[in-house]
């Protein structure tokens, strides 16, 4: 069973064969896109829980996709990845309530762990995991 | 308008404008001055030498200024041409700086798309690895090097930052005390891992500086992290800021390792570190930043004891 549903955009296409082998072999159904046409066409058709996006695309900025992507599902959870740091787009980005903002050259294990941590406290919103909670009663 | 005109010339008359720089009684003007000035703003350029052949250029500017009862004044404006033509000169630099630091910040992003392919690969190909296996250590060793790399770029663009200063983009008066109140929240949740506390003393003082915000946080970022770099468990960092004549000093004192003597003579070399992953750049480009905005970096250590570094700043004046 997986985890959740993760969409990955970014335009360079090893760093999306990178990741998806990585987020694929911590349980996640990962999906990749290299563009806004590709990324919008995933988000209808998987419902991705998790968007981890590039912030800069040939096509589209990232808070612009997030956008784009939360008329889709409004409650899509995002994480920004860049090669570079602008403390006002993460500014930014914090307000539209971006999660995390990861710099490249980053360690993609924090990544993978980072995106545990959030699902499963998704799951135990939810009440998926009943089970725990009745335990720590 | 009438009275207007009135402290218009009193004002001249008293910085001495023309007397200073119009003693002769004729010039050679090197436009067409128009005959009478009676509308509108025009411009000439008055060029003249005084006794010892200096030659003096000024730009005059001069427009015709008009009430609603139609008293006429005039606004004159005097430039040095010389003046102009430096700031000219400094506009285009700033404008070159400017193009070159964009290059490089680009250059340094795309760099780091590969860089980051690289580093999730062998990040992928460790795991593979037993933990007593040779290449586990070398993967280690491979990806040490690229996270050297990756600091050594930017510390590459940290210099355009610390460029800055030349162009006089500074952000006047800001408070030191706060600037270390907000870094060491970021510090907080390392310190905590290893096991280390800190203790922050301010005096009442305002402890205000003029420098850019961003060096001034690159400074003590630099400074706090070589502290935690060099701290074990249970020791302490402390911080104090004060003020002494017309200086801000800070003081950052960790009860780390220590520095040996014979480094302590080379820790402001570039690329010197002792550092495994260390790109030996920290602490020079801290005191470029600290010698271009007037202040100093002294730093007194003794080896298993500890080391302290005081940091001294021009007080800023509250109305610069």
């Amino acid at each position: 069973m997986y985890k959740n549903t993760v969409l990955v955009v970014d335009d360079q296409p090893l760093i999306n064969v990178m990741l998806k082998e990585v987020l694929s072999n911590s349980g996640f159904n990962t999906f990749v896109a290299s563009n806004y046409i590709e990324a919008v066409e995933i988000a209808k058709t998987e419902q991705p829980d998790v968007a981890i996006l590039d912030i800069n695309l040939p096509d589209i900025d990232g808070i612009e996709l997030l956008s784009k992507l939360k008329e889709i599902n409004p409650d899509i959870k995002a994480i920004f990845i860049s090669g570079s740091f602008d403390p006002q787009y993460a500014q930014k980005a914090a307000d539209k309530g971006v999660l995390r903002y990861f710099i490249k050259p980053f360690d993609v294990f924090e990544l993978a762990n980072f995106l545990v941590k959030i699902s499963s406290v998704d799951s135990a919103s939810k009440g998926e995991n009943k089970w725990q909670m009745i335990g720590k009663k | 308008m009438a009275n207007d005109r009135q402290e218009m010339k009193t004002e001249i008359e008293k910085s001495n404008h023309y007397n200073k720089y119009f003693t002769k009684t004729s010039y050679t003007i090197k436009q067409d001055p128009p005959l009478f000035v009676k509308e509108g703003s025009h411009r000439v350029i008055i060029k003249y030498q005084d006794e010892a052949d200096k030659t003096f250029e000024y730009d005059v500017g001069l427009s015709v200024i008009e009430d609603t009862e139609g008293h006429l004044g005039y606004l004159v404006s005097v430039e040095d041409t010389k003046k102009l033509e430096e700031k000219k000169i400094k506009k285009a630099e700033l404008e070159r700086w400017l193009t070159e630091k964009q290059i490089a910040a680009s250059y340094v992003h795309e760099l780091r798309n590969p860089l980051f392919s690289i580093r999730g690969f062998l990040q992928i190909l460790k795991q593979s690895f037993v933990d007593d296996d040779k290449r586990k250590e070398y993967t280690d060793i491979a990806l040490n090097e690229l996270d050297r790399m990756n600091n050594l770029l930017s510390d590459y663009l940290s210099r355009y930052k610390e460029h800055n200063i030349i162009n006089g983009r500074v952000n006047r008066c800001i408070s030191v005390k706060n600037i270390i109140e907000e870094l060491i929240v970021f510090f907080q949740h390392s310190m905590q891992l290893k096991g280390i506390s800190y203790t922050l003393e301010f005096g009442n003082d305002e402890l205000l500086v003029s420098i850019d915000k961003e060096q001034l946080t690159q400074v003590l970022i630099n400074i706090i992290q070589n502290a935690i770099d060099a701290m074990s468990n249970g020791d302490n960092l402390t911080i104090k800021a004060f003020k002494e004549d017309n200086w801000v000093c800070v003081e950052i004192t960790d009860e780390g390792v220590g520095i040996k003597q014979d480094d302590l003579d080379k820790i402001f070399v570039p690329f010197f570190s002792t550092k495994e992953k260390g790109t030996g750049l920290g602490l020079y480009i801290t005191k470029q930043i600290m010698d271009s905005n007037g202040g100093s970096i002294n730093i007194v250590s003794e080896e298993g004891k500890g080391t302290t570094v005081f940091l001294k700043f021009p007080e800023a004046k509250q109305n610069q």
